[in-house]
Formats: structure tokens, C-alpha cells, sequence
């Protein structure tokens, strides 16, 4: 495969060559015609047209995100490909193998492999060492960064309570204290407000940390699991709503975390939710025991679909309860705009694929997603929305049967 | 038993001698106890290493000094789930190559493939086959200036599948034995071994070509 310097590549085109680049949009002007493409790329333009066609039977339906998507699919496999055609020979892969097993000790292999053993030992030393330049790099910055660690995790200290404190005892916020110290001493009706926000505040806290630490396990589990998320029983294609039963329950698929002790039991459980378990459930627990309990909801993916590294890493993975699946579920009403109840129905918390944690006061993000809803209740709500007109004022009762109150 | 003794026990059952704390015995300290100086003395104790390993993962430096303090941060914040019967080097290092992975990700820095070069690296004709004794990497030769190996060492690695590079730094930075890499990344070991295997391949291959001025890596 040819090389080449990308230094001054458009980024946004995801690191395609750039005369490949050029014909994926000429490709696109002329509307997945290559025969339309000028004649220069039309070579390069049928090629991805045909690489496209492959992957997609309707191409000339492709948005932006899709576009994407392919494209890193097709550097993917090309670059799967072409590693999986290159192997060691015999012999050094059993100097591998004895460089392994003895601590990549050169000396310790047997006699026959050891010329191999060192030239192993020689490509592991030049890949963990550095040049002079790195090597002052390194030591010229020793102190500073250490510091600079230390500070941050001060400044965390201070911000958060530290997971294995009692949550409730240190790591309070000062503000969380202040009020505290409010309460007691006034005692009156005006503080109410103020424990209120004292509560909810540390809540978010914790509630954030949780988030953090669950990123944190999701990305080692999918680490050690070949970039898989983490999945109990379920299937998807069935129920995935029966908290309780592990074959047909998402929330045991986030579980999973915990069973396999990448997560600790408590952080996944939000402060704001008052039916979170508050003692640590059996050791054989698989999921939790009830809708109640589920303190997070955890993306669904679509069938055949169970890896992280086919998500977008602004993709939101885990938020603070549905309470669209909350309501939904029980047969009640939805509101599908409503904010989680794990935090007063102001808002919730997003975990996103690149661990960043945010707070979002709308379950609707910037791209006009909903995250509580999949894409065909969206679009039939926005239909029946676009179609009757929902309060723009003009609605008429059907009959004198039909009870229709206005302002 | 004790925090105190819990350490103590810790330090008794580790390799390094009696006077050296184990670097779980100084986490410990630090979780428990808040002791910031036995973290900064673990800090310490990993800088180069980390900071080499996070350099060759990321291919540069501003990268490296971001998430090697991500680490160290995420570290504490996730002290609660360290478990004391493991060792804490592997788990520092999957930290950080996790960090590294998603700093890849965000930065949305992709290798370049050019759609029009051949299918597979021999053209789909089948698997080819590496001689690492082909493959001239030490001492540095006469061709070569430390500077100039090193930044080729990062190309090649930099041109390689983040699965493979992970695998192939994670063998050559921490010096495990299969099995310990197994048990660390919970992956099943024959998957450990032809990950490290065809990385070991890879980067040789890439090596090669690079040596010998071609343009097909």
C-alpha cells in the first residue's frame, strides 16, 4: 500500500487519500454516477462507487454520518485485510514464544532460537525507548507533571466524593457544608430552598462521578472483550424490558459491568433515584430486581450491533433514567421531552463514548436525536405533530361528546 | 485486617525487597489513607515508562502529557474498583491505554488508505510471510541516526491497527507472559497470542519496507 505525507489533509474527510477524497465528492456532486464524474477521476470515483455499492445497496441514500461510517469501514477492512496477510515465520514465532514465556530475556531462550530471540528482544527495545530528544523530553518535565497530577487530583477531591468514602460522610462540596451549617442554625422555612439545592447539588456530584466510573468500565470492558459493549443474555430483537430476567432485560446488559467487576455495584446507582438498592445485592446478582431500581439507562443498539467502536465518540452510551421507559412501560402517558426523575425533572446526565459527562437539560440533543426514543417513534410523533397541527390553537371538538377544554 | 496490616501484607508477598514499598502497597496507602506522597512516589516510579509507552501509543508528545495525567486522575477516581489481590501496574497501563484510545478517537485521527492501492498487502494474493532476521532494527546501524529510527518506529507504529499496537506495546512496555496478558486484558489467551503474533508481524513487515525505501509498507 502506498504511503504518503496526510500533514495537510482535510481532516473532515476522515483521512481518505486525497485524490480519493476529491473523486468521494466529485462522486457525490454527480449523485452516485460515476459515468457523470469528469474524466480524470471517473477511475478512482468508479472504484468507490463499487466499494459503496458493496456495502450498501442504496448508496445514493446516504447522509453525512453514514458516509462516515463506510468510509471507516472500508479503511478498516482494507487495513484488517492487509494485516491478517502478513504472519511471522515458523522460526520466529517460536522465538516469540520463547521471548515470551522468559521475560523477553534473550538469554534464556534455547540456543537454537536465540539469535531470534534477540532480534525479537532488539524490536522490543527500539519500540520502548525513545531517541535523545524524547528521552529530555521526558525527564525535563518529571517534576512539573507530577505536581500537576497531584493538583488535579486535589481539585477532584474537592469537587467530588471519592468513591470509596462513605458518599454521605466526606467529600462533601463546601457549598454542600455552608448549607448544612444554614439549615442548623437558622432552622426556619427560608432554608427549605437552600437543603433543597444543598441535596440536589451533591447529588449531581455523585451522580457524575457514577457516570465517570462507568465510562471507565465500559471502556476496559470493551477493551478486553474485542471492542464489544457489554451484553448479559439479551438478545436484541426480543423484549429488553423485563428487569429481573437477564435473557430479555437491557438493564442486565449494563450489569454486566458490575458482574464482571468493572464497575463496583454502587455507581451504578443515582442518588436521585429514592428506590436504588442501598445495600450491595448478592454476589450472584445478575441484574437488578425491578424497574425501580435501575438507576441508569443504557443504549440499545440495533440488531447484529454490539461494539463501541461502531459508535461516533460524541455517541451518548448512558444516561440517568428514562422517564419515557418509566412511564411507557406502565402503560402511562409519555411526555418524550420530560427530563429523568433522578434529578428533579430538570435535566439529566450524559456519558458519551469519549467519557466526557455532561449535564443536558433536554433529552434532545443538538442533532435532533431524542435519546429516550428510537428514530421511528420520533418520526411518528413529528408526523402526527406535522399532521394535526397539536395546539396550534385552531383544534375543534369532534361532537358534543368530545370534552375539549381551552384557556 | 487493618489498613495498615493490609499493606504491610502486601509489601511482604511482593517481589521487591522488604525496605522498597510495592506499588500496590503505596496505592493503597494513598486510597486509604490519603498518604499524596505515596502517590506521588507511584507517580513518579511510572513517569518514564508511562510517559514512553503513552508517546508511542498517541505519536505525540502533547497527547502523551494530556493523558498521562487522565490517567493518573482516573486512577484515583476509580480506586474504589482496584482490586488489592492485582497488580497495579497492568492496571494504570490499561487505564492509560484506554485514555489514549479515546483521545484517538476524539481527535477523529484516522490512518490514511488510498482506495485505489491493492486489496490486502499482497495484492490478495495470500499471506505473507516476515523474517525478522531481514529485519535490521538494533544496534543502530550506520544508516540510521537514533533520531531517524525513532521517528521511523513511530510511523510504522503509527501506520499499524490500534488493536494491534495496543497489544504489541502493552507485551513489550509491562514484559508478561501470555497468560498474565490474558488475565489482565480478560481476553481468552490464544486471542492474547495471535494478536501478538500477527502485531509482532505487522510492525516487522512495516519495518522492512520502510528500511528499504519502498513505497508498499
Amino acid at each position: 500500500m502506498t504511503t504518503h505525507d496526510h500533514s495537510d489533509h482535510d481532516p473532515d474527510t476522515l483521512g481518505l487519500h486525497a485524490d480519493d477524497a476529491r473523486a468521494l465528492d466529485a462522486l457525490i456532486d454527480a449523485g452516485f454516477e460515476p459515468e457523470c464524474v469528469e474524466p480524470e477521476l471517473q477511475f478512482r470515483a468508479t472504484r468507490i462507487a463499487q466499494v459503496l455499492g458493496a456495502l450498501d445497496q442504496t448508496p445514493a441514500h446516504l447522509d453525512g454520518e453514514l458516509t462516515d461510517r463506510v468510509i471507516a469501514s472500508i479503511r478498516a477492512s482494507i487495513r484488517d485485510t492487509r494485516e491478517q496477510s502478513v504472519q511471522l515465520g515458523a522460526r520466529d514465532g517460536e522465538a516469540l514464544e520463547a521471548c515470551v514465556m522468559n521475560g523477553f530475556d534473550p538469554a534464556r531462550a534455547p540456543s537454537a532460537l536465540r539469535e531470534r530471540a534477540e532480534r525479537h528482544d532488539a524490536i522490543r527495545r527500539a519500540v520502548t525507548t525513545l531517541d535523545a530528544a524524547g528521552e529530555q523530553w521526558i525527564a525535563a518535565g518529571r517534576r512539573v507533571r507530577t505536581e500537576r497530577v497531584i493538583d488535579a487530583v486535589t481539585s477532584a477531591d474537592a469537587a467530588t466524593i471519592p468513591f470509596e468514602q462513605p458518599r454521605r460522610v466526606r467529600g462533601f462540596r463546601i457549598g454542600d457544608l455552608i448549607a448544612a451549617a444554614a439549615m442548623l442554625l437558622l432552622a426556619s422555612a427560608v432554608v427549605l430552598p437552600v437543603t433543597n439545592s444543598m441535596g440536589e447539588s451533591g447529588r449531581r456530584a455523585v451522580c457524575m462521578s457514577n457516570l465517570q466510573a462507568a465510562g471507565l468500565g465500559l471502556g476496559l470492558y470493551a477493551m478486553s472483550n474485542d471492542d464489544s459493549l457489554p451484553m448479559a443474555t439479551a438478545g436484541f430483537g426480543g423484549s429488553w424490558s423485563q428487569v429481573g430476567n437477564p435473557v430479555h432485560s437491557q438493564s442486565a446488559n449494563l450489569f454486566t459491568l458490575v458482574r464482571t467487576k468493572h464497575v463496583p455495584w454502587w455507581a451504578l446507582t443515582c442518588p436521585g433515584n429514592a428506590n436504588a438498592p442501598k445495600d450491595a445485592l448478592p454476589a450472584d446478582a445478575v441484574d437488578w430486581r425491578s424497574l425501580d431500581e435501575v438507576s441508569y439507562s443504557y443504549r440499545l443498539m440495533p440488531r447484529g450491533s454490539a461494539r463501541l467502536d461502531e459508535l461516533n465518540s460524541g455517541s451518548v452510551v448512558l444516561a440517568d433514567r428514562s422517564p419515557v421507559l418509566l412511564a411507557g412501560l406502565r402503560g402511562r402517558s409519555i411526555d418524550p421531552e420530560a427530563a429523568s426523575p433522578n434529578h428533579e425533572r430538570e435535566g439529566q446526565h450524559l456519558l458519551r463514548v469519549d467519557d466526557s459527562v455532561e449535564w443536558a437539560a433536554s433529552p434532545v440533543l443538538p442533532n435532533g436525536d431524542n435519546i429516550w426514543l428510537p428514530r421511528v417513534v420520533e418520526q411518528q410523533i413529528h408526523s402526527v405533530r406535522k399532521k394535526y397541527g397539536l395546539v396550534d390553537g385552531y383544534e375543534l371538538p369532534a361532537s358534543t361528546e368530545d370534552t375539549f377544554l381551552g384557556p | 485486617m487493618t489498613g495498615a496490616e493490609r499493606h504491610s501484607e502486601n509489601d511482604r508477598t511482593h517481589p521487591r525487597a522488604a525496605s522498597v514499598p510495592s506499588d500496590e502497597s503505596l496505592f493503597l496507602r494513598f486510597r486509604d489513607d490519603g498518604d499524596t506522597e505515596a502517590y506521588r512516589d507511584l507517580i513518579d516510579r511510572y513517569h518514564d515508562d508511562l510517559l514512553r509507552f503513552l508517546y508511542r501509543m498517541l505519536g505525540d508528545r502533547q497527547g502523551a502529557e494530556d493523558v498521562f495525567q487522565e490517567a493518573f486522575l482516573q486512577a484515583h477516581l476509580s480506586a474504589g474498583s482496584f482490586d488489592e489481590n492485582r497488580r497495579f501496574r497492568p492496571w494504570l497501563f490499561t487505564i492509560a491505554a484506554n485514555k489514549a484510545r479515546d483521545l484517538l478517537r476524539k481527535k477523529g485521527r484516522r490512518k490514511t488508505a488510498e482506495l485505489s492501492a491493492p486489496i490486502g498487502g499482497d495484492g490478495g494474493r495470500g499471506a505473507s510471510f516476515v523474517d525478522l532476521m531481514e529485519t535490521d532494527v538494533a544496534p543502530p546501524d550506520e544508516r540510521l541516526t537514533a533520531e531517524e529510527r525513532d521517528r521511523q518506529v513511530q510511523k510504522v507504529l503509527n501506520d499499524m491497527s490500534p488493536t494491534l499496537r495496543e497489544v504489541l506495546l502493552l507485551a513489550y512496555f509491562q514484559r508478561l507472559s501470555y497468560a498474565q496478558i490474558a488475565d489482565e486484558l480478560g481476553i481468552p489467551l490464544g486471542t492474547v497470542k495471535s494478536r501478538l503474533h500477527s502485531a509482532v508481524a505487522v510492525f516487522g513487515k512495516g519495518w522492512q519496507a520502510l528500511n528499504r525505501g519502498e513505497t508498499d509498507v
